[in-house]
């Protein structure tokens, strides 16, 4: 049965990431996808340039990278739930969303690059977690009460700090704007490898974790009656959950409602146990998200939708559906 | 054996735990016993290793209990906590008792067969094998309790330590638990710990009681041996009359 669900969730992934692809703007056949990828092993094979150009250079990074922030977000999310046993707790709670806009505004105000940027809003989302697990820790130890407030003190200061240099910043108003919304416009390989080599060992910790995440929910006494360090487990999984938004944030901007919905979504089909919902939340994130993505640069073309207002117009009412349906249903989170 | 040794405990500069000692040999059932915030609950956790005395050492089997990592120390002592698992938890009793294997896992994240077949061997033994795919938020009080005594001994444990496990539960249900931890102690060899507040239950099924009151040792032996009108008043303060029970040799309080 699971591995029936998760080959049909592989499947889905595939084929909405070749759908994706082949359609946009311009539509490529798919038949033409075919030859560029075995063109980019094998260089004898001819294509033509031009879609070679697009589907290699601008479509493929485009479509994996909305993947990999989707999964990312997602996951980070179901951690997040799964950890503070609050079914609002999404990646943003912490304020790392907030940090991670502070250091790219400051970027931008400064003129960095888009490498540049990335770096900085990694940089800011890092100060905001440290800030937050500084202010939330007590005799070496985090309760989640605690973790949440520093999570708004610091995301009330980052949010002001935004908010200033919104405020007295005319020229790249719209370029921050920009990059607060989110957005998988300028994707190349470059940030596809990054961000798989942050995604990877964040992911599979989490998986070896979710047994323990699952019982964290029985409390944090009945987790140290059956032999877990609570506190050194919480620590890992918020930092594993905080390195995935950060990176997410850095690379694409603040994507919101992923990572509140999808875990929800998913958790109505798979059940609670974080062993299943893991794996398939950040399946279906992907998924979710490439669709979110092409609906984002297809709607006016040639122009494209910030992706933060698809999620919420695509999201909410679907989250709406399910939410109307489980409302008699209780979860672990 | 597990020994406590001179252990103290403050909360702030309230001392709740004076200099209290106490052994536990393998396959005895001790009754802890004492009024409302007599620091029962406190000294069962500091039993447990889950909470540091201030001052004393617990040691278990000549190792401080200090120097066992959480996972050992959670497959040699089993706590059933006083508050039950969240009733709104849409969780079975089998993925709930199989939580009790916790201590046994390593990185792997899946239960392995073996864990399995402790788990419905357990289930068996306690009448639960009916009830595996039913939700515990489903369950009745009885069931309840049986439930979080099986994942206590999926833990394979030596000490099983209760905090007032008959609490919200009828006299059947209560008769019931108490018979079953005393033939899991002889059955299995297991030292059952168990704080309680019903002293002629605890007469009857223990082999030794502890008095507290305010957090000193009042009283410690067999039940027909510290039993009396004395010691009952200097514990709670009221007057009571002793009997013998009628078919065994033990005393029973009555009130006056």
């Amino acid at each position: 049965m699971i591995l029936l669900w998760s080959g049909g969730g592989l499947l889905c992934f595939l084929f909405s990431t070749v759908l994706a692809v082949s359609f946009g703007s311009v539509n490529i056949p798919l038949n033409d996808i075919w030859k560029v990828i075995i063109h980019s092993f094998y260089p004898d094979v001819a294509v033509d340039s031009a879609s070679q150009a697009i589907i290699w250079e601008l479509r493929f990074p485009r479509v994996l990278l909305s993947a990999l922030i989707g999964a990312s977000l997602a996951v980070a999310g179901a951690v997040y739930q799964g950890l503070f046993q609050n079914q609002l707790a999404d990646p943003y709670i912490l304020g790392i969303s907030s940090g991670s806009a502070a250091g790219a505004v400051l970027g931008i105000l400064i003129g960095l690059g888009t490498t540049g940027t990335s770096l900085s809003a990694f940089i800011g989302a890092s100060v905001s977690l440290y800030m937050v697990l500084y202010l939330a820790s007590e005799r070496h130890h985090f309760t989640v009460n605690r973790l949440i407030l520093a999570g708004v003190i610091v995301q009330s200061l980052f949010g002001a700090m935004v908010s200033f240099c919104l405020s007295i910043s005319y020229a790249q108003v719209q370029t921050i704007v920009y990059w607060l919304l989110g957005s998988f416009t300028l994707a190349t390989w470059k940030q596809v490898m990054i961000t798989v080599s942050f995604f990877l060992p964040a992911f599979l910790i989490a998986i070896m974790l979710s047994r323990q995440l699952n019982i964290l929910s029985l409390g944090d006494r009945r987790a140290t009656y059956l032999g877990l360090s609570v506190t050194r487990l919480r620590l890992i999984l918020l930092l594993v959950a905080s390195l995935l938004t950060a990176v997410s944030v850095s690379v694409s901007g603040t994507i919101g409602f992923i990572g509140l919905v999808v875990p929800h979504m998913t958790r109505h089909f798979v059940g609670h146990d974080h062993r299943f919902l893991l794996p398939s939340t950040a399946i279906v994130g992907a998924i979710f998200t490439i669709w979110v993505d092409w609906i984002s640069r297809v709607v006016i073309a040639p122009q494209e939708l910030p992706i933060g207002v698809v999620t919420a117009m695509v999201g909410a009412p679907f989250f709406a559906f399910i939410f109307k349906q489980s409302r008699n249903r209780r979860y672990y989170a | 054996m597990l020994k406590a040794i001179n252990i103290v405990k403050c909360y702030g500069h309230q001392k709740v735990l004076h200099n209290i000692h106490l052994k536990v040999r393998a396959g005895e059932m001790l009754g802890i016993l004492g009024p409302n915030g007599s620091g029962k609950s406190t000294f069962l956790r500091i039993l447990a290793g889950i909470e540091q005395p201030d001052d004393g050492e617990i040691w278990l089997d000549d190792v401080r209990l200090t120097q066992f990592s959480p996972k050992e120390r959670a497959q040699q002592i089993a706590v059933v906590p006083q508050e039950g698992a969240e009733a709104s938890l849409s969780i079975t009793v089998e993925e709930y008792i199989l939580m009790g294997r916790e201590p046994y896992q390593r990185w792997w994240p899946w239960y392995v067969d073996e864990d399995r077949r402790l788990v419905a061997q357990w289930m068996r033994e306690l009448d639960l094998d009916c009830s595996q795919d039913r939700p515990l938020s489903a369950l009745s009080g009885g069931e309840r309790q049986r439930t979080e005594i099986a994942r206590a001994m999926v833990q394979e444990p030596q000490y099983v330590m209760l905090d007032e496990p008959t609490n919200h539960l009828d006299l059947r249900y209560q008769l019931a638990t108490l018979s079953m931890l005393k033939r899991l102690k002889e059955e299995k060899g297991i030292a059952v710990i168990i704080v309680m507040h019903d002293v002629n239950l605890a007469a009857q099924y223990c082999d030794h009681l502890l008095f507290l009151r305010s957090g000193r040792r009042i009283g410690y032996g067999k039940p027909e041996q510290i039993i009396n009108q004395e010691l009952i008043r200097e514990v709670y303060g009221v007057d009571v009359l002793i009997i013998k029970h009628p078919r065994m040799s033990i005393p029973q309080v009555l009130c006056q």
